[in-house]
């Protein structure tokens, strides 16, 4: 599954990994209504579907881990600056 | 049919922006060219015509809205005068547009001939924008074509390029400066239904090599709740690409009516024209927030999320919710007031005053938390009176264009606020006598003249509070009211006698315009002054529980009072015992009260009994007497007296004995009782008990008393 609730003892956060598509919707949305203000660990993720993109943005999810590739950094980040970004570690 | 969340929300911000520009066109009038009004009103059209762009199926309000936003571009840059004709050609596409929304929350949908509703207004804007850039006169066909073909994404990418931050335009130029690579802007804006079609949007932008510039924004502003329709696509992609722009054109292909496309040069981050002022905040309307906000952290874990300053500050909500609430805590108040009951049943039923005293102590912890409760549920609800006073700038301006009559229009204490019912049912009686004002009161420009007036005449709409109620007047400065007029009318009409009407002071007898039946046609050009629908006025705001009173000086002009309960959910009560009965005496008309009053305090004056409180004898009235109760209907020794402000005068009323004051939800009465004068509503006591609301004013109208 792309989409999964890890929970440890210190904080549960959710994990997006792979390639998405906008049938896991559903599944996004009701784990962020379940868990308000939760973070999202994409550092595994490869492609966010654009139903899924927009409900991270329109939740205000707080992003605990960003994928390799700027991009999905660049879509998420309000005012970002111009030409590519440093590569960031994930 | 149930409209989507964010159909829902556009036809919400739609009614907004439609009442900013319609107010912020009537002060143009005012203030011949104020540039932070224009800009306002530009900003209105432009979000308009932004905001439909993502429903394909509104495609009508987008070109109209769009055509109307070019013109007051013009106007926007000095090329063009706003004057009244332009303005009313402004106002008649909100009219338009006003009327589309309300066809799109009954059906979700415009209606089949939207465009041809539409056709005149769209011609009219163009020739006026044709006209002011001094261009031939085409055919109406044709520039109509052209501007449905125009593309009004393009105004929204160049308005972002020169919102740009002041490092990334820099980078840009920099990049533009030395490269000799082209470069491209584009804005795509994907139709709200994409994802049904298969389509991903962000996947098709990410195809675009060497993007130098992102920026993904919502289109409406929707909250993440339980009405959120994720499946519903509501993102905007504005973006710079170092690809030359037919590349890019390609990739967006299949979706170019979604795009707009511009080859980046460096005039483009030269504004044209003066910047467009910052969306005005208005209470009823969501602050607009910008994307989430992302500061990165190298630590495994949370990433902090800023929001970048401010969040919102308003939310919307569901008048359902709110009423909901208001009968929860409604319910909450009976509950609540059944404690006292049980404190008195735990002493002397059960003969445990220790249990009784904890209750007790109980009681006003649950009562301070129910009070803070009560007052944040009411405060919810409270609107201020603007809201009642925002369509009377226009109807004022277009009656007096109609009637040919000069008036200026002064609202004073919008800010007052009251009950969202108080101020939705406010309208219409404001209607009626501004209105009447404009009809009867105001005269013609040369009968002023002649009169020694100045040409212009004043109305004037003010609102303020006076304790619990809300006082709303309309006055004006026109021909008044003649009381001799209305005396021998209410004669003729057999309204009152003759003999009463000689005995009626000149300011009870204006009052009569009130009086069911004094209002027909003949009366109101018969008479120098009011007449229509005053007894529609007097009914509409007594069933709210409010009275109207008349002021007038024959010659200088009239002032109508409406005084009204600044919520009608929750009311405290003064609980009365009679003949073994309970009743309730709204506290807003208790002055005192009174127990064991001694016999020797009634002094009868000629056969009326008087009460005599602080030197100063009131009339005094049983309330049995009253409320034509059987049984003994004598004040008995030792009775207890009430003394009620009606019409401003006090008054006495003697009762068997009191009980509490109480906050009490008030019920109005359904079936036969739904039209007793006496009764203003009911209610559910502590002890489960229903009890009557009185209205004071009716119980003392019938009375045999000077």
């Amino acid at each position: 599954m792309p989409i999964t609730l890890e929970t440890s003892e210190k904080q549960s956060f959710i994990s997006i990994r792979g390639v998405t598509e906008p049938d896991e919707g559903d599944e996004l949305l009701s784990l962020l209504r379940e868990h308000p203000g939760i973070s999202v660990d994409l550092s595994g993720m490869e492609h966010l579907h654009t139903a899924l993109l927009q409900m991270l943005i329109s939740a205000e999810t707080p992003i605990a881990a960003w994928p390799q590739d700027t991009f999905w950094r660049k879509c998420m980040t309000k005012n970002p600056p111009a030409l590519p970004l440093p590569e960031e570690t994930p | 049919m149930q409209l989507s969340s964010l159909a829902t929300q556009f036809v919400l911000e739609g009614r907004d922006h439609c009442e900013m520009a319609a107010s912020g066109l009537l002060d143009l009038e005012k203030h011949s060219h104020d540039p932070d009004v224009v800009n306002g009103i530009f900003r209105s059209f432009h979000t308009l015509k932004g905001t439909s762009g993502i429903f394909p199926e509104y495609l009508s309000i987008t070109t109209l809205t769009h055509a109307a936003e070019s013109l007051m571009d013009l106007i926007r840059n000095g090329k063009v005068n706003i004057d009244s004709e332009l303005t009313d050609l402004f106002l008649a596409v909100l009219d338009q547009v006003g009327l589309w929304l309300e066809h799109i929350e009954k059906s979700g949908a415009l209606p089949v001939a939207a465009d041809n509703e539409s056709a005149g207004l769209l011609s009219a804007l163009i020739s006026k924008k044709e006209i002011a850039e001094g261009k031939q006169e085409s055919s109406v066909a044709a520039t109509v074509t052209e501007t449905v073909v125009s593309n009004p994404l393009e105004e929204q990418l160049r308005d972002w390029l020169l919102q740009l931050e002041p490092a990334s335009k820099a980078s840009l130029l920099s990049a533009l400066d030395s490269a000799d690579k082209s470069f491209t802007a584009f804005c795509y804006t994907p139709v709200s239904d994409s994802f049904f079609f298969g389509d991903d949007p962000v996947s098709l932008v990410h195809t675009v090599e060497e993007l130098l510039l992102l920026e993904v924004s919502k289109v409406l502003e929707v909250q993440f709740d339980l009405d959120y329709d994720p499946f519903v696509c509501n993102l905007r992609f504005m973006a710079v690409a170092a690809a030359d722009i037919e590349t890019v054109r390609e990739i967006f292909g299949y979706v170019e009516d979604q795009i707009s496309l511009l080859a980046l040069t460096p005039q483009l981050f030269i504004p044209e024209s003066p910047p467009v002022i910052e969306e005005t905040k208005i209470q009823t309307a969501p602050e607009k927030p910008e994307n989430l906000q992302i500061s990165s952290s190298q630590e495994q874990g949370v990433t902090a999320v800023d929001a970048g300053g401010k969040k919102n500050t308003y939310i919307r909500v569901d008048q359902e919710h709110i009423n909901t609430l208001m009968d929860l805590v409604g319910e909450m108040i009976i509950a609540k007031n059944s404690l006292p009951y049980l404190v008195r049943r735990a002493a002397s039923f059960y003969k445990a005053p220790d249990l009784a005293d904890e209750i007790d102590m109980k009681h006003g912890t649950i009562n301070y938390i129910v009070s803070g409760l009560q007052e944040t549920a009411m405060q919810m609800r409270m609107l201020p009176v603007a809201r009642a006073f925002e369509r009377f700038p226009r109807l004022v301006r277009d009656i007096s264009k109609k009637l040919d009559k000069k008036v200026r229009l002064i609202m004073t204490g919008e800010d007052t606020q009251a009950d969202k019912d108080v101020i939705d049912m406010l309208g219409d009686p404001l209607i009626h006598l501004v209105r009447n004002s404009l009809d009867h009161g105001v005269e013609t420009p040369s009968e002023r003249l002649a009169a020694g007036k100045a040409e212009e005449a004043v109305i004037t709409l003010r609102a303020f509070q006076d304790k619990s109620d809300i006082v709303v007047e309309v006055e004006d400065d026109g021909r008044g009211i003649d009381p001799e007029r209305i005396r021998m009318k209410a004669v003729e009409k057999g309204i009152i006698t003759s003999d009463s009407a000689a005995s009626m002071n000149d300011e009870e007898a204006i009052q009569l315009i009130m009086a069911a039946g004094f209002s027909t046609n003949d009366v109101v050009t018969d008479l120098s002054g009011r007449g229509v629908g005053m007894d529609v006025v007097m009914n509409m705001v007594t069933s709210l529980g409010g009275s109207v009173r008349a002021f007038s000086t024959p010659g200088s002009g009239s002032r109508m009072r409406l005084t009204l309960p600044m919520s009608m959910a929750i009311s405290k009560i003064l609980i009365v015992c009679q003949n073994g009965c309970t009743y309730g005496i709204p506290a807003d008309d208790v002055m005192e009260s009174m127990i064991n009053v001694h016999k020797s305090r009634v002094t009868t004056v000629n056969g009326y009994p008087g009460l005599e409180v602080r030197g100063e004898l009131l009339p005094l009235y049983s309330l049995s007497v009253q409320l034509e109760m059987s049984g003994d209907r004598s004040i008995k020794p030792g009775f207890s007296a009430v003394v009620v402000k009606i019409k401003g005068e006090a008054v006495a009323i003697a009762v068997d004995s009191f009980q509490d004051i109480s906050d009490v939800v008030v019920k109005p009465l359904a079936g036969m009782l739904q039209k007793h004068p006496y009764y203003n509503g009911s209610t559910i006591l502590g002890d489960g008990s229903i009890t009557f609301i009185l209205n004071m004013q009716e119980v003392i109208k019938n009375a045999n008393h000077p």
